[in-house]
Formats: structure tokens, C-alpha cells, sequence
């Protein structure tokens, strides 16, 4: 494979949040950067997370650092991402199995962290979340929010875009080079979908690969003991709440409800696992999240199930007790670590950015950026706070009835819907690949929601490859993107991937719908790899003339 | 409300959780087959859902929600126990919470009102009702189509006969609960078809019941189909205070209207959350009254001494009948009939839901969605028949508008068999044709 | 309710057929169901043995009832008087069919280009069964119709190991600018176009100015008419100058809502009753028989009474069953046992593969009777131990089934009359 050079001052390890968010401000300080991702961006922890945007309340006791971050973070957000933002706020609420003291001492903590947090009486909270329980025994209201992943990620980069940086995705990082000194001089990465190896060059060398950072250090000769902490999570096939709403205790399994768009998610497990890719989510941590999840919404566990699915929390073990003594990862700082590589293990150049959550983004990539800018002689300040991102293309996502309005001003209607669960217009969808000609279906639906309704793809997963297979007769497909059938295959099987833990009831019934559509129906199982490439001629769109 | 509701009827919204959307209700709905203004039961229904409020609908974005009939055949025929109609039905009543609803809506959901002022100028009101001129005006005014069916005003309302005859209002000291029946004629007997309700309560009271007819007004289902639901709660709960402590007695209501015993039975519950002792006891206690000769019959109680009628008609069994989920008893009594003849139209709706076919916008779509039924109708009176017969008052006055065939309620038909069943045995020598 | 000879539950092609049989011979049958069904899902052929490797849907039976679990197993005598019967009852209600257990199975395109096996087609898809003899295969989409893929689905087949097939094949989409201002367009609305005359008209003239020369057979989006449904096909291949056949993609399937009408009317015009809507929420029962099923009617339930009732609510996809998150398989209506693979089995890793899970279903005496009670008798998919996906065999099992039965209770139901 021939070597292609590329130069950059900075080479950004990681497509998360915390990616980005280096890469944005490396580039508004005027470094030239580079990202590169070794699969979709925000396809690791960050779009595996619950998808809330945290007020800090949740850890006010087990990590008032965090807790104080996350306060200031809040507000940062909502003033610079405001079409990320679904201002849902939120409840901390002390069912009868909450301890009292725990209680008792939340709202001086909060306090103490900067958190607004202001009883709520009991009959306002049920008038506004009807299906709580009735047993709850006080509540509080603080600024938890939901946060879009997919879109903060995005805006970042188009951020970090338009100050001249690059970002690849797919691009997974094989080599780290050094010069004589220790120092990162380059690295070298493979396109995973053409196999083509390129070399860039570089002066400095970031690492925001979370939870897989242990993995990028070792590439680069240094070891860093990470413990990814596994966090499942369930996606309900409904709001169950209007607001994000939290125990009132210390962190637990089930302990949380996030309205998402469409959905909510219950989250969330804490189980250390030693590998980042290990994402599996076990019948007991089902089991768990469900029964605590009653707790909170009585019935709960008898209402339909989506998906689930775990993310790696990019947990470092600060203290540095690489003895492997933690099995509950909650005791581990979320806090966010910088480490310089160069002081630490004589590789200069090279840090590391661990821990933090995905709400401190922002303030982890600024102490990174202050970092590698100091010792690269650039004096610019981080003005990430405040220059607001770039909006989405289409508009305020943030609004649970947003694409339903939008459908409804035009009269509403299926006809043009690729995916009907969740609204996807076939304009959207061609928005979307208009933006990434090289996507597969499950990167075009971390944009679009594509395929993340009720029925999983049953319906839009050949709506879509069609218009993939139109668009590749067309030209209009990057060559480096799966073929449609490629992108069917490989969209059924993950969506296939998150049901099957849950595939009890309703949501076992629609898989049955769906073996009958692609089986019985289509019989997907005989697809070739690839369709026959586009002719010549005598086949596209007739006129009707 | 908890979630352990959802596969209750005590929040329809939670039941689109049981949605694989398998697309069967897209098949089956009457207004998507005739216009492409209303987006179909799955769109509005489940699908739209999502994008509402968890529990309460707070910023309705539904516009097409409102092409809606509710005639529910799309909850009949979803597999998964969806409740569509009804969802669509709560989604229609926060759109109008929110944006409000226009005099038309208003004024023609209150039937009460309309009685109080037309029937005691019935002929003046009759005739503003046949005059082109002034429909055109209430059309072009007020939004009410100028052919929509509207029935004529009868000159006197059931309510001031059955007093001026000194009938009861309350039990009768003495009189069985068990055999005593409410006799709820709604707004359509009231006000325009009384001669329905003293045939109603001849046969009742044929069949050994003591009908008593306390005070009532209208069951509230125009206000809910019209998304109006604070208005119909009002009416549910005059008649739920009249009724409640009889119904606990044992005493049944009955109805000629299936739309009426519908609201009663299964929608102040299902939409306007009306759970109380009370709503609960008269729902149990409500009857269509097809349904409960019906069951008189099934315990060998129905005085069966019909006489011969040699005659075929059309039956057509509305919407709101079909939700009450007994089958269609009234073609069970015909078959008791000697020579008496119903062929089922096999037609799903006739379009009029309630006052949908009277709106200007949707008068047409109503039309359309019960054009073949009409054909039949007609096809039946060009092979000889006389009359069509259908449960529901509206129903009736759009097929006997839009087909031109007098169009009377199955009871009608019984009280018709009865008296040549009294002839045949005054008279046994002469052969009733 | 008029007490019934027979109460069927479910409206799937199973109880539909099961309720029509009987209702031609005489019984006093009730058809009840929730809502409708299977039907509307489905591709139209009829599934009775489309096993890979089988020539003829017999050698399919042969096949599958080798295994002794397999309901084929005990109902093979079955299938073929059922196919008939059916066959008869379905043409006889204007929906005839082609092919019968002897007809070759033939690969037959779907709408995505790949091949599946069938032998038994409504006329209607009867041109993609038979043999091809140089002809082309021409497939249409149209224009603002998302679920045709005519040109993907052409470059697929291409790729397809077919032998005797088409001549060439080719897939073109075709400009019908009048569907781009409709709200709505799935099959269902589709075929409500077709049956309009003065649509059609100008549609299938669009259609015919892009066929390119040669002699075609052309595959269309599966929604040729409803009401009309023989008309628009017959007017479709005289404007095409071409065999045309449908081609079923994404439910809702218009062939299955054709199946369901005609059997619908069938029951209806034979005496019996058919009710949706009605919901089995409670069974009155002793020891050993069901006395009536009570079904939800607004504050109250309707009891139905009946001599037999015929579980005909299909398995976990027709929603007659409920895989429960314990691991266990729940019948809906009388709790009867369902033999199913443990929890931990019961799915492959592929999604396209069969599931362990598909094979669960009541296990019966010959007279397909569940072990717990003697007047309820199981037909169609809630039958154990086929894997209907991959075996091809659904149709042909709700057929035999339901023949079963009907010809079993119709005999003493007569005698009785």
C-alpha cells in the first residue's frame, strides 16, 4: 500500500466528544490538526452514553470535583450547543428505598457545587410526571438536560472544519513514530475501507481515545492502565417522562430515566471490564436496571423494551493502583486527567486526555489544548466558550415534536418517509449522505435516527439501501462506502444486536415481523455481496412524456 | 395511571406501545381509501404519537390528526390491541386545548342547545333546514355544509311527551330494579325521531320491563368527537348523577343510539377519563337495546309473537356499533321475523360520523366513504325493498339523505312485527301481506 | 351471541379457512379475532413446501415430514385436498390460482432481486412461475413509490444463480409525476389507484412508453387493483402488450388482502360469522373443555359459546403468543403448554438464519387437540415444530390444519342439522 504524507501540527486520536472538542480548539488557536477515528465519529463511548446532559447533582458526594465541573459545563452548553440541547431540567426524587441522610444532605451539597437545586412539592411533580411513584417522598428540580451526542460531535468538527482542520473517520491509528529524542514525530493510520496506509506527520500527538486509550498509548511505548467502566443501558419505546429524572442516592443501576427524542433511556449498570470493546449487556444487568427502574415508574418493567445497549466509560484509575482492586468503577474519578507523556514516560509530544464525562468535553479539550499549545509556543487563548457552535442544517432538533410539525406543515403524510418510526424524510436522508458519501446505514442513522424506532429497520433498512444502490448508479456513493447490499446486511445484523437482549413481548413480536419481511419476504439471505454495477443504459428513471 | 396500564383501555396513548407497525389499520381505514388529506390511521395514530408528550399531550404539533372520523375500524383491526381511534381521538382534544376550536365545532357539538332553540320553532327551523338559500349561508357562515344531514326538528321533544303523559322519572315505588330500565333517548329521539323512542318504550315495555326516563341531556359524544372534552365531561356528569344510584340498584339503561350507549359504556372512561364509582357503575349498566333483546332472548325471555313481514331491506351496522363489540344483535332479531329479510351491507361506514359529514371540508370525503354503501341502498329500493335500516341516528341520516331511501332504526322494524304479530292474532283470518 | 358450533380464534389464513370450510359444510361457525393478520404481510404465493432442494411442493412434504415433530408429519394426507378446496374457494371468489403440489417450484423474484422458491400463485403472479423459454424479465418501479426497486433489484438478480431464467433482465423506474403530490403511497393506496379507470389508464400508458423492445415479462409493484383487481391486470398486460406479474414488497400486502376478502366474503356467503375486534380476555372452562370464551365489549365481555373452539391466533409473529422475559412462550387465550427451546436458544447470531424459536408451538394428539383440553383443537402456525420462514411450509400447514379440523367437527355439526 503506497504512503500518502500529510503534515500536521497535531494529530487528535479519537472521534468522541472529547476528540472533537480537542480538535475545535486546537484549530480556533490557530494549530493545524488532524483527527482521526478508527471507526464512525461518536460511534464509542460518546454515542453510547445516556444522552444527558449532567446538572453535576449525580455526583455532588461521590466526586465533587466532577459535580463542580459539570455545573459550570451546564451552562457552558446550553449557551454554545443550544440545538443539542433539549432543556428537559430535571428531578432528583427519594423514593422510600433512598437513604435519609442522603437526603438530608443533598441540597448543601449541591450548593456547595454551584447546582441549582430547588424542592419541588410532591403534587407539582406528579401533575408534571403522572407516572412517577406515588411513593416518592420529596423531589428536587436541577438543570439536568438531554444532550444529543451525534449532533455535538458533529458541530464540533464542522467547527473545527471551518478554523482548517481535518478529521477522517475509519481511520484507525497503526503506528506511533518517534524521533531519536522519544519524541512523536508521526504516525502512521489505515483507511479500514481501502486498506490504504497513510503517514502523517506531526509535532504533537493527543490521545482522546477514552476508553481504548490504554491501546493508543501502547502504540506510542507508554503504558496506561484504564478501567473502562461497562455502563448498560436500556432504550423504552416511549417517554415515560418529561424530564430527566435521578434517584436520590447514591449512584446506581437503575437509577436514571433520560427522555431521548422518541424514547428514554434507563441507565445505568457500572461493571469494570478489562476490554472497551466488550459492550455485551448480561441478562442481570437487564434484570437489574428493570427492577430498579420500577422504582422510579411503577410498571416499568412491563413496558416495551427497544434495544439494549453498554458503553466503556473512559474511567482512569488516578491513584495509579494498576492491582486491578476495583470492582464496582463508581469509586473511580470521573474527573478528567491530562497526562503528559513527556514528563511521564519520556515520549514528548504525546498526551493523554482520560476520565471526564461526556458534559466536561468541552473543559477536558481546553486543559488539553492549554497543554499541547503551551508547549508547541502558541500563546492563544481557548475561546471555546465562547463562540457558539454551528447549528445543525436542520434546525431546532430538540424539540420532542419537532419532525412531526415539520411533516404537518406540509400535510403530513408517509409517502416520502423512509423511516416512519422516526420521521426520516427521504430528504433528510439524502442530507445526510449528501454531507458523508461514504457512510453505511448505521453511521447515516446516528445523524438521521434512521432505523432507531419501534420496528429496528424492519421497514427503512431496504427503503434505504435503495436509495443507497440509486445513489451509487448515480455516482453519488463515495467508493470507499459499503455497497447497499453490504449496508443492509450490516444494518440488519446490528440492529439484530441490540434487540436480541431484549427480545421479549412486543419487541419479539416485531423481530418475528421483521425474519418474515427480510426471510419470507425478501429472502435477504440470498442477496449477493454486491449488486451487478449500474449499465450504461435502458435502466433509471423513465420520463412519462 | 401507571404502566401497567398499557395493555388496559385506561390510557389509549400507552396502548401505540403495543405497535409493531405491521401497517394492517393503514387497510381498513374508510377516510384514507377515499382522500389523501387524512395520512392514515398508522401516521396519526402510533407513529405520531412518539412525537407527543409522554402522559399529557403539552405542544400538540397534529394538524391531519383532525381528518380522523373515529370510526375505529383501524383499533378493530390492529393485532396488537392498538387503540388508534381513540389515541387520535386524545390527540384531536389537545390540539384544541391548545389552539381552540371554531363556532362551528361548538355549535354543532351542542345538541341540547340546538333542541332547546329549534323545536319550539320547528317549522320556522324546518324550513331554514330545506331553504338553499339560507343553507348556502350557513355554509359559507358558519362551516356547516349546506347538504350536510341535518334532521328535521320534530315539533315536540320526547322529553315533554313522556312528562305530559305523566310517565316515570325515577323508580317507581315497588318496581323490580332488575326489570325496570333507564330509557336514555338522547338528543336524536329528543329532539328529532320521538316517534323511535315511544316505539322503544313499547317494546321494552312489551318485554315486561318498567321504563322510566329520568333526567338526562346529552351524552357528550359530539363535544368528544369534536375534541371538545371539558364540554362533554360536563354532560357525561349530568347524566352520570342521574343515573349512577339506579344503575347501583340493578336498573339497566338502554339506548336507541349506539353512538349515545357507546360514550356511556366504554368512552367517558377511555377518553374523558371519567373512572369514579359512578362512571363505572353506569358504564356496566349501559345498553344498546338490540343487545339487550338480544340477551333476553338468550335466556328465553323475548316475547317473540312477531308477525309475518315479507320484506327484504338493507341493514347497515354503524361504526359505533361495531366498538361495542356484541356482534350485530339487530340481525339476530330479524332472523325472528317470519319473512323478514336484512342482507348486512358489508359496507364499512357510511361517512357521517356524527357531525363529521356536516363540516363544508369534509362533507364531500363523507360521501365518498359511503358512496357504495348508498349504491346498495339503492339497489336494494330499485329490487323492491322500502326502507334501509341502520342503529345509529346519524348514520341513518345520511344514508337516507344520500340515497334517498327512508333509512329507520331496527326497533322500528320490531315495533312493525309486534303490531302485524297483535293483528295476525286479532285478526287470524286475515293473511298479512 | 347465538351459540356456535364452532368458534374460531384468529383471522389468519389458518382460522379463516378453517371457519369457511366449515361454514360450507353446514356448521354453525363464529369467526372471532382481535384484528387482522398474517395475511396482510405476506407475498401471495402459497408456502406449502418450499423446501431448498425440493422439485415439487410434494417432494417438500415429503421432505419435511420426515421429521417426525414436524405437524407435516401427521397432516400430510391433508394438504393436498386442503390445497384443493382452497384453490376452489379462493377462484370462486375471483381470486384463482395457478399450480398445485405437482407444479415445479421455480425461483421467483422479490423485490429486492433475490430468488425465492414457488409453485402455487395467484394468477396474478402465475408469469414469474413459469418457465421462461427466452423471454425477458422487465421489473418497474415508479417514480415517489419507495418500496419498488426495480433497477437494484435487477442488477441483484443478475447476480443470481437462476437456471432457465430470463432471457436479460433489467430494471427500470418509471416517471409518474401524478404520485408526487399524494401525502400517502403505500400498496394499499396504490391498488385503490389501479382500480380507478381513468388513473390506470394514464398510468399503465406511462409505463408502456418506457418498455424497451423485445418480448418482456414484467414484474409490477404488487398492487394491481383491489375491488378491480382481475380487471387491472387483465388491462396491464393488453396496454403492455406483455405478461405482467406482481412483485410484493413491504406490507402491506395487497395479494394478502385480496386472500383475506375473498375468504372473508366466502364465510360470510356460506352462513357463518366473522367478527373483528374481539378480543379474547376471558375463558370459562372446567377441568377439561372450554364452555365459552368471553371477549371484550366496553364495560363488559360478550360470551361466546360454542361446542369446539379452534385456536387459530398463530405463533409469536401472528401474536398468538407472548415470549415472556423469563425465558418462558405464554399461549394468549387457554395458557396451553408451548414447547420451546430454553431462553438461552432461542436465537441464532445471524438474523437472517433460523431461530431456535421459530419452531415452538402446542404440541397435539392426530386430531390436533392440545393435551389440556379435549374441545379445543390448534391449527396453523401455533402448531409446533416448523421453522415456517425457512421450510416455506406456512400456507400449506394452516391449509392442512384447518382441513383437519374442519372436516372432523363439520361431520357430527351436520348430523346435528
Amino acid at each position: 500500500m503506497t504512503a500518502r504524507a500529510v503534515e500536521v501540527d497535531v494529530v487528535v486520536v479519537g472521534g468522541g466528544a472529547t476528540g472533537a472538542g480537542v480538535l475545535r480548539d486546537l484549530a480556533m488557536r490557530g494549530l493545524s490538526a488532524l483527527l482521526v477515528e478508527r471507526g464512525d465519529f461518536a460511534s464509542g463511548t460518546s454515542g453510547r452514553y445516556h444522552g444527558l446532559l449532567h446538572s453535576g447533582a449525580r455526583y455532588i458526594e461521590s466526586d465533587p470535583i466532577s459535580a463542580r465541573h459539570c455545573a459550570e459545563e451546564n451552562a457552558v452548553l446550553r449557551r454554545i450547543a443550544p440545538a443539542t440541547v433539549e432543556p428537559t431540567g430535571g428531578y432528583f426524587v427519594a423514593t422510600p428505598d433512598d437513604p435519609d441522610d442522603y437526603l438530608e444532605r443533598f441540597p448543601a451539597r449541591c450548593a456547595e457545587a454551584g447546582i441549582e437545586a430547588e424542592p419541588v412539592p410532591l403534587d407539582e411533580l406528579f401533575r408534571a410526571e403522572p407516572l412517577l411513584n406515588r411513593e416518592i417522598r420529596a423531589a428536587y428540580r436541577v438543570p439536568d438536560a438531554s444532550l444529543e451526542p451525534w449532533e455535538l460531535v458533529d458541530a464540533n468538527l464542522a467547527s473545527a472544519r471551518e478554523h482548517g482542520a481535518q478529521a477522517w473517520r475509519y481511520h484507525p491509528l497503526t503506528a506511533v513514530e518517534r524521533g531519536s529524542d522519544g519524541a512523536v514525530v508521526g504516525v502512521r493510520v489505515r483507511d479500514a475501507r481501502t486498506g490504504e496506509e497513510k503517514a502523517v506527520a506531526c509535532r504533537a500527538l493527543v490521545s482522546a481515545a477514552g476508553a481504548w486509550a490504554g491501546q493508543v498509548a501502547a502504540l506510542a511505548g507508554a503504558e496506561l492502565a484504564m478501567s473502562p467502566g461497562k455502563g448498560s443501558m436500556l432504550i423504552m419505546n416511549r417517554r415515560m417522562t418529561a424530564s430527566v429524572v435521578n434517584r436520590l442516592a447514591p449512584p446506581g443501576d437503575g437509577d436514571i430515566i433520560v427522555p431521548v427524542h422518541t424514547v428514554c433511556i434507563l441507565g445505568t449498570t457500572d461493571v469494570t471490564v478489562p476490554d472497551p470493546d466488550d459492550v455485551h449487556v448480561t441478562d442481570d444487568e437487564i434484570h437489574a436496571l428493570l427492577a430498579d427502574g420500577d422504582r422510579l415508574v411503577p410498571g416499568l418493567s412491563g413496558a416495551r423494551v427497544l434495544r439494549a445497549y453498554a458503553g466503556a466509560r473512559p474511567l482512569y484509575d488516578a491513584s495509579a493502583m494498576s492491582d486491578g482492586g476495583h470492582e464496582e468503577s463508581r469509586e473511580i474519578s470521573r474527573a478528567h486527567h491530562v497526562i503528559d507523556h513527556g514528563r511521564r514516560d519520556g515520549i514528548g509530544g504525546f498526551w493523554s486526555i482520560v476520565g471526564g464525562k461526556l458534559t466536561t468535553y468541552r473543559l477536558m479539550a481546553r486543559d488539553t489544548a492549554d497543554a499541547v499549545a503551551a508547549a508547541l509556543g502558541v500563546d492563544a487563548p481557548c475561546r471555546t466558550a465562547e463562540e457558539e457552535l454551528p447549528g445543525p442544517a436542520h434546525g431546532d432538533v430538540y424539540w420532542l415534536g419537532d419532525r412531526l410539525a415539520a411533516i404537518e406543515q406540509r400535510g403530513g403524510g408517509d409517502a416520502d418517509l423512509v423511516c416512519e418510526c422516526e420521521i426520516v424524510t427521504r430528504a433528510r436522508l439524502d442530507a445526510a449522505l449528501d454531507q458523508r458519501g461514504d457512510s453505511s446505514l448505521d453511521d447515516v442513522r446516528r445523524t438521521t435516527r434512521l432505523g432507531m424506532g419501534p420496528c429496528q429497520g424492519a421497514f427503512c433498512t431496504p427503503r434505504a439501501a435503495a436509495v443507497l444502490d440509486e445513489r451509487a448508479a448515480d455516482g453519488r456513493l463515495a467508493p470507499q462506502a459499503p455497497s447497499p447490499n453490504a449496508a443492509m446486511r450490516g444494518f440488519l445484523a446490528e440492529r439484530f444486536r441490540g434487540t436480541r437482549p431484549i427480545a421479549w413481548g412486543e419487541q419479539l413480536t416485531e423481530l418475528w415481523l421483521s425474519a418474515g419481511i427480510f426471510r419470507g419476504l425478501l429472502a435477504v439471505d440470498e442477496l449477493p455481496e454486491s449488486a451487478e454495477p449500474a449499465a450504461t443504459g435502458g435502466e433509471g428513471t423513465h420520463a412519462a412524456s | 395511571m401507571t404502566f401497567r396500564d398499557a395493555a388496559t383501555r385506561d390510557f389509549a396513548p400507552f396502548s401505540t406501545d403495543q405497535c409493531i407497525k405491521c401497517t394492517v389499520c393503514t387497510t381498513v381505514c374508510p377516510v384514507s381509501r377515499v382522500t389523501d388529506a387524512f395520512p392514515g390511521p398508522k401516521y396519526v395514530g402510533p407513529q405520531a404519537q412518539r412525537f407527543r408528550g409522554p402522559t399529557v399531550i403539552e405542544a400538540s404539533p397534529d394538524v391531519t390528526v383532525d381528518w380522523c372520523s373515529g370510526c375505529g375500524y383501524c383499533t378493530r383491526s390492529c393485532p396488537t390491541g392498538v387503540r388508534i381511534a381513540e389515541t387520535n381521538s386524545r390527540a384531536r382534544a389537545a390540539m384544541v386545548a391548545q389552539r381552540g376550536s371554531g363556532l362551528r365545532n361548538r355549535l354543532i357539538s351542542d345538541t341540547d342547545l340546538l333542541i332547546r332553540l329549534g323545536v319550539p320553532v320547528a317549522p320556522l327551523a324546518n324550513f331554514g333546514l330545506r331553504n338553499r338559500l339560507l343553507r348556502w349561508i350557513g355554509e359559507k357562515l358558519v362551516g356547516v355544509h349546506r347538504r350536510g344531514p341535518l334532521a328535521p326538528f320534530a315539533r315536540r321533544t320526547f322529553r315533554s311527551w313522556w312528562k305530559k303523559q305523566g310517565r316515570p322519572l325515577d323508580l317507581p315505588a315497588g318496581a323490580d330494579p332488575q326489570r325496570t330500565v333507564i330509557y336514555f333517548h338522547g338528543c336524536a329521539v329528543n329532539g328529532f325521531e320521538p316517534e323511535l323512542g315511544r316505539q322503544a318504550v313499547e317494546v321494552l315495555e312489551r318485554n315486561g320491563f318498567t321504563v322510566i326516563s329520568p333526567d338526562q341531556g346529552c351524552c357528550g359524544l359530539p363535544f368528544i368527537s369534536n375534541g371538545l372534552y371539558d364540554h362533554a365531561r360536563r354532560k357525561a356528569r349530568r347524566n352520570l348523577e342521574s343515573f349512577a344510584e339506579l344503575a347501583r340498584a340493578g336498573v339497566r339503561i338502554v339506548g336507541t343510539s349506539t353512538s349515545c350507549t357507546y360514550a356511556m359504556k366504554a368512552e367517558y372512561h377511555e377518553m374523558l377519563d371519567l373512572d369514579d364509582e359512578d362512571a363505572r357503575a353506569v358504564a356496566r349498566a349501559t345498553w344498546d337495546i338490540c343487545e339487550l333483546l338480544v340477551d333476553l332472548h338468550d335466556r328465553g325471555e323475548l316475547d317473540t309473537s312477531f308477525g309475518p313481514m315479507h320484506e327484504a331491506v338493507p341493514y347497515h351496522p354503524p361504526c359505533q356499533l361495531k366498538s361495542h363489540g356484541i356482534g350485530t344483535p339487530a340481525m339476530d332479531l330479524f332472523s325472528l321475523i317470519p319473512g323478514f329479510r336484512a342482507t348486512d351491507s358489508d359496507h364499512d361506514c357510511c361517512g357521517a360520523a356524527g357531525t363529521y359529514g356536516l363540516k363544508a371540508e369534509k362533507w364531500q370525503i363523507a360521501q365518498d366513504v359511503g358512496a357504495p354503501l348508498f349504491a346498495k341502498v339503492r339497489a336494494a329500493a330499485a329490487d323492491g325493498s322500502t326502507r334501509a335500516v341502520c342503529d345509529s341516528e346519524t348514520c341513518r341520516w345520511q344514508i337516507e339523505q344520500s340515497s334517498g331511501v327512508d333509512t329507520v332504526h331496527p326497533i322500528t322494524v320490531l315495533a312493525d312485527a309486534y303490531r302485524r304479530g297483535d293483528d295476525a292474532a286479532r285478526e287470524p283470518w286475515r293473511r298479512v301481506v | 351471541m347465538p351459540r356456535a358450533d364452532v368458534v374460531v380464534i384468529g383471522a389468519g389464513l389458518a382460522g379463516l379457512s378453517c371457519a369457511a370450510e366449515l361454514a360450507e359444510r353446514g356448521a354453525r361457525v363464529l369467526l372471532a379475532a382481535k384484528g387482522m393478520a398474517t395475511t396482510h404481510w405476506t407475498h401471495g404465493a402459497l408456502d406449502v413446501a418450499g423446501v431448498s432442494g425440493a422439485a415439487t411442493s410434494r417432494a417438500g412434504i415429503e421432505a419435511l415430514r420426515a421429521d417426525g415433530e414436524h405437524p407435516y408429519a401427521r397432516l400430510a394426507g391433508d394438504v393436498e385436498p386442503a390445497v384443493a378446496a382452497h384453490l376452489e374457494r379462493t377462484a370462486a371468489q375471483g381470486l384463482p390460482h395457478t399450480g398445485d403440489l405437482d407444479a415445479p417450484l421455480r425461483p421467483v423474484p422479490t423485490a429486492i432481486g433475490t430468488l425465492r422458491p414457488a409453485a402455487i400463485v395467484p394468477s396474478a403472479q402465475a408469469a414469474a412461475v413459469a418457465p421462461w423459454n427466452g423471454d425477458g424479465l422487465l421489473l418497474v418501479g415508479f417514480s415517489h413509490y419507495r418500496d419498488a426497486w426495480a433497477p437494484w433489484a435487477a442488477r441483484n438478480l443478475r447476480r443470481a444463480t437462476w437456471p432457465e431464467g430470463p432471457r436479460e433482465i433489467r430494471g427500470i423506474t418509471v416517471d409518474l409525476p401524478w404520485l408526487e403530490r399524494l401525502h400517502n403511497l403505500n400498496a394499499t393506496v396504490l391498488a385503490r389507484l389501479f382500480d380507478d379507470p381513468v388513473w390506470r389508464q394514464r398510468t399503465l400508458g406511462a409505463i408502456a412508453r418506457a418498455v424497451p423492445s423485445g418480448t418482456w415479462r414484467i414484474g409490477l409493484p404488487a398492487a394491481l387493483g383491489l375491488e378491480r383487481h382481475a380487471e387491472v391486470h387483465a388491462e396491464a398486460e393488453a396496454t403492455l402488450g406483455h405478461r405482467c406479474f406482481e412483485v410484493s414488497s413491504l406490507p402491506p400486502s395487497v395479494p394478502g388482502m385480496r386472500l383475506f376478502e375473498a375468504l372473508r366474503r366466502r364465510i360470510i356467503g356460506a352462513g357463518g360469522r366473522i367478527h373483528l375486534g374481539f378480543e379474547v380476555v376471558e375463558v370459562e372452562r372446567d377441568a377439561r373443555r372450554v364452555h365459552a370464551v368471553h371477549t371484550h365489549a366496553g364495560a363488559r365481555t360478550l360470551r361466546l359459546l360454542g361446542d369446539t373452539f379452534v385456536l387459530a391466533t398463530g405463533g409469536i409473529g401472528g401474536t398468538g403468543f407472548r415470549g415472556r422475559r423469563d425465558g418462558t412462550v405464554e399461549e394468549r387465550i387457554f395458557g396451553l403448554h408451548v414447547t420451546a427451546p430454553p431462553h438461552a436458544a432461542w436465537f441464532s447470531d445471524d438474523p437472517l438464519q433460523p431461530h431456535p424459536l421459530e419452531a415452538a408451538g402446542v404440541r397435539t394428539d392426530d386430531a390436533l387437540r392440545p393435551p389440556e383440553l379435549e374441545n379445543v383443537r390448534v391449527i396453523g402456525s401455533a402448531l409446533a415444530g416448523m421453522h415456517y420462514l425457512s421450510e416455506r411450509c406456512g400456507d400449506g400447514v394452516a391449509l392442512a390444519s384447518a382441513h383437519r379440523v374442519a372436516n372432523e367437527l363439520a361431520a357430527p355439526a351436520r348430523a346435528a342439522a
